[in-house]
């Protein structure tokens, strides 16, 4: 072989290696049972999704699931935001909607014309002595518009956890509009409820540090019983004991009822997975937060919902629960879990605005801090609250989720308070958001919405995978009849470009998607394309009269040029289509132009490393062509 | 195996022949779409509600019809699916706030107990998106032309170009009217259909005129010439352009088939686009180089 050709084959089989590294995943995923899968993703959250996240992800048409655009609803923020409404301000409301519906105007820009026009002022509407002018009403109320956005998401991706959904895409499109798509929901009146439902913002206090440590103990020491069965405390070998006679006796007295104890058992058998070593920690730096490492979020929150941990909790911590925190922290790795006080000290409706800033101590510098405005009815509660309380810690929770647990370090009477601490920009601007999420509007519409069931899913995956097999089988079938043996390489050429398709949608994750599949069916009846241009060159020069050898040297030669150009063009309508395509289309354009890349390496380099391997090892006089 | 030995067939001689085909094509396509008040979009562009139910019985429409008329829905479009079990209700954007797909849902739930059913599919489109996705439609489509436009005339010539192009707006507007005549919705995969196409259709384009190209490089006899080599490029490269469409039709006609339902307008739409591309990349885009070329001299 000469060096070469020998060049060729190694590089193509470190290709087909990467291929089948990218491809493995997706393979192994694919083989799991459900079951496998949701013992995985409780078992180790992270190595689920590690795995998950290098798969070849299913479009919702394919997988079933809803997706969801909303867009603020400029009109129903209006009709909120609003003081004094009259006649005019009813009516012209109307008015704007209609004449926004459909074209691009800005809904602010066309009511306060038609509200002048009708000789009436947005200021009557909006006036409030930190916006008297105009200019002032429209910049605040610009400014709500932009932030209610920001509100919506936050509350979004606050709630979607109740779904349960495994990858679901909360997203901001422009400055407006949110999309949201949760595969496997597929009752739109549920996302519509978690939707309009209003974001509850509470402030509880936290359990003071000596009960979360006792608290801790005691779950450990469980959790410990459980993984050693011998070598526990006193009242959870009683109880294991206990439960056990009960089993025997049962089973001992009523031979029709020991199938019930064998479920029992096997309930207890079920559950002993759950347990290991290094579940959960106080933070050593500060013993009222719990520390579980993020990939066992799901185990842990199971064995917190376990009657034992239940009993643990009212027995040591009358009136609290666990609530979790909202975001995993260092580096990602922990997700911080609160013992909280039951009780409601003050709720977000009280709060009338809330602002990101530059901390004014210096001994705080760098850092950020929010401040916070009460009306007077929370400035009392408040004051009440922070005189009861100071020293201890005050968490804000948003939707049954802790945000921050600052601690409450003077009474404050005034009804203005500030959070500090906070050491990015961000993160003083996210608790801004939540802090106003309780009581400022995010009213939003629905835009676009598309369902699909899981059993349409399943048959147009069906339907796509049989429509593949059968037209690559067709195609392949003709070319070896037209190209003889030739066709056979050609034919190798074509199943390696649908390998490295789909390989190179692992490796990106991409979205594999029902009108992707047809752009890969498509793919399989144009990637030979570059192989018939190809072969029809080489049957040119043969019929000239050249050798088998110049033949192909010159065929190769004079395509390629041909073959460049043709697919640059399908290529750049590919590009555009993607550019300007939305969800499934853009699956269309992705394995579209995926599938020309690929093909350009399968069908020019591959079919010419083994027809040079064939020529090199021995004479061939006439081509099988 | 080969179709076509070494062939000499007149190709440009019979160009005028074809140019009347072709134009009396597209003037149907217009008048069609003219008659029908532009192309018939669906409510990705329009705006509404489909809902989409598998019934566990065959199922007439009239039935699914009747029952939910009572609220109103007298003038959905309904249709089967695919089977006789399964139904489409189309709904256009209602004036109310009410939601029209559960209202539909509850209506068939009420009237028709022997027959339960389970929702396959629900889409809701805002009349907002759907003017958007017509602007986005016909951004995309111009920026390709736009775009490949630019590269052919990088590649080639800018008469060249202008051949592409002409072939180009000839494949979608009879796509199009065929659409149009045989009253078939567009969709919005139907405009990455569409999109597909003018890539095929300058890739069929695009080999012949590489051809075009290396013989007026290899073979110097003079401008004059140049019918003569457009026909016998044209003559080169047709088994390789009947080939090539052949596979592609193939897949694509399997597509149509055994596609499912929700793919079948798109395979059709490839279907006659990538006939209508191999046609015009013939008879259209090369011999429009001699007419254009011979005023030109």
């Amino acid at each position: 072989m000469k060096s070469k050709t020998r060049n060729r084959f190694i590089l193509i089989a470190a290709v087909l290696l990467l291929a089948a590294y990218f491809l493995y995943p997706t393979i192994k995923f694919s083989m799991m049972s459900e079951a496998e899968k949701e013992k995985l993703k409780i078992e180790n959250q992270k190595k689920y999704f590690e795995l998950k996240s290098k798969t070849i992800n299913l479009g919702l048409d394919l997988q079933g699931g809803m997706h969801v655009v909303l867009e603020v609803d400029v009109k129903e923020l209006l009709k909120r935001l609003a003081k004094n409404v009259d006649e005019t301000f009813t009516t012209t409301l109307v008015e704007t909607e209609k004449r926004v519906e459909k074209s691009d105007e800005d809904f602010l820009a066309v009511f306060d014309e038609l509200l002048q026009q009708k000789g009436s002022n947005i200021t009557r509407y909006y006036y409030s002595p930190d916006h008297r002018t105009r200019d002032e009403v429209l910049k605040f109320l610009r400014k709500q518009i932009n932030e209610s956005v920001d509100r919506a998401l936050e509350i979004l991706r606050n709630r979607v956890d109740e779904f349960g959904v495994s990858e679901p895409t909360i997203q901001k499109v422009g400055d407006r509009r949110i999309i949201v798509e949760l595969a496997g929901v597929t009752d739109p009146t549920r996302v519509r409820k978690l939707i309009g439902r209003t974001a509850q913002l509470e402030f509880k206090l936290l359990e003071d540090a000596v009960v979360s440590s006792k608290v801790a103990e005691k779950i450990n020491n469980f959790i410990q019983s459980k993984i050693n069965p011998y070598d526990s405390t006193q009242v959870e070998t009683e109880d294991t004991t206990k439960s056990e006679d009960e089993a025997i006796s049962l089973d001992k007295m009523f031979s029709s009822d020991s199938g019930k104890s064998e479920q029992v058992a096997a309930k207890q058998d079920s559950n002993a997975y759950l347990f290991e070593e290094g579940l959960f920690f106080l933070n050593p730096r500060d013993k009222q937060t719990f520390l579980v490492p993020v990939e066992k979020q799901n185990k842990f929150q199971k064995i917190l919902e376990l009657p034992e941990v239940q009993r643990i909790i009212a027995e040591e911590a009358t009136g609290a629960e666990f609530l979790w925190g909202s975001k995993p922290v260092y580096n990602g790795q922990y997700m911080p879990l609160y013992l909280v006080r039951k009780n409601v000290e003050l709720t977000g409706e009280t709060i009338t605005d809330a602002n990101p800033q530059r901390s004014h101590d210096p001994s705080a510098f760098g850092q950020y801090e929010v401040s916070l405005t009460l009306n007077d009815a929370g400035a009392r509660t408040f004051a009440r609250v922070t005189g009861a309380n100071v020293g201890k810690r005050l968490a804000i929770v948003l939707d049954h989720k802790v945000y921050l647990a600052p601690e409450i370090r003077v009474k404050i009477t005034n009804g203005r308070a500030v959070i500090t601490g906070l050491d990015k920009i961000e993160e003083a601007q996210d608790l801004s958001i939540v802090l106003k999420a309780g009581a400022l509007p995010a009213p939003v519409k629905f835009m676009e919405e598309r369902t699909v069931g899981p059993s349409l899913g399943q048959d147009s995956i069906n339907a796509g995978t049989f429509s593949a097999i059968m037209g690559l089988f067709l195609v392949m079938i003709f070319m070896v009849i037209y190209y003889k043996l030739s066709g056979l390489i050609a034919d190798l050429a074509l199943v390696l470009n649908i390998v490295f398709i789909m390989a190179v949608m692992a490796y990106f994750h991409a979205t594999l998607t029902l009108p992707g599949i047809a752009g890969i069916i498509l793919t399989i009846g144009m990637a030979v394309d570059a192989n018939v241009l190809i072969f029809e060159r080489v049957r040119e020069e043969l019929g000239k009269g050249k050798t088998v050898r110049a033949s192909i040297d010159v065929g190769y030669g004079k395509a390629f040029i041909t073959i460049l150009d043709a697919n640059v063009t399908t290529f750049i309508a590919g590009l555009v289509l993607y550019t300007y395509g939305s969800g499934p289309i853009q699956g269309f354009a992705l394995t579209l132009m995926i599938g020309i890349v690929s093909s350009l390496f399968t069908a020019i380099v591959v079919t010419r490393v083994i027809f040079d391997y064939v020529l090199e090892t021995r004479t061939v006089k006439r081509l099988s062509i | 195996m080969r179709f076509f030995g070494k062939t000499n067939i007149q190709f440009i001689k019979v160009r005028k022949l074809a140019y009347v085909f072709s134009l009396s094509l597209i003037a149907i396509s217009i008048i069609s779409l003219i008659l029908h008040g532009g192309p018939r979009y669906n409510i990705d562009f329009t705006g509404g509600t489909l809902v989409q139910l598998k019934f566990e019985k065959p199922i007439e429409i009239q039935k699914v019809r009747s029952a939910i008329s009572i609220h109103g829905f007298g003038d959905a479009e309904i249709k089967h699916f695919g089977a006789p079990n399964e139904v489409v209700i189309r709904v256009g954007v209602s004036e109310s706030d009410e939601e029209v797909a559960t209202v539909i849902e509850k209506l068939i739930s009420d009237q028709i107990k022997d027959n339960p059913y389970v929702v396959e599919r629900v889409e809701k489109v805002g009349p907002k998106i759907g003017h958007e996705l017509v602007l986005d439609a016909i951004k995309a489509i111009l920026w390709s032309m736009i775009l490949i436009l630019i590269y052919v005339m990088w590649r080639f010539e800018f008469k060249y170009s202008i051949g592409a192009i002409v072939a180009l707006a000839h494949d979608v507007t009879i796509t199009l009217g065929i659409f149009s005549v045989f009253n078939i919705e567009i969709s919005a995969p139907i405009i990455a259909a569409l999109l597909t196409i003018v890539g095929y259709s300058l890739n069929d384009t695009i080999v012949v005129y590489d051809r075009i190209r290396e013989n007026l490089r290899t073979i110097k006899r003079g401008d004059k010439q140049l019918p003569n080599i457009i026909n016998r490029s044209i003559n080169e490269t047709l088994s390789r352009t009947i080939v090539t469409s052949g596979t592609t039709l193939l897949v694509v006609i399997v597509l149509y088939f055994f596609g499912g339902e929700v793919l079948r307008t798109f395979a059709f739409a490839l279907i006659v686009g990538i006939g209508v591309g191999t046609y015009s990349s013939i008879f259209v885009a090369s011999p429009i180089l001699v007419d254009w070329k011979w005023q030109k001299a």
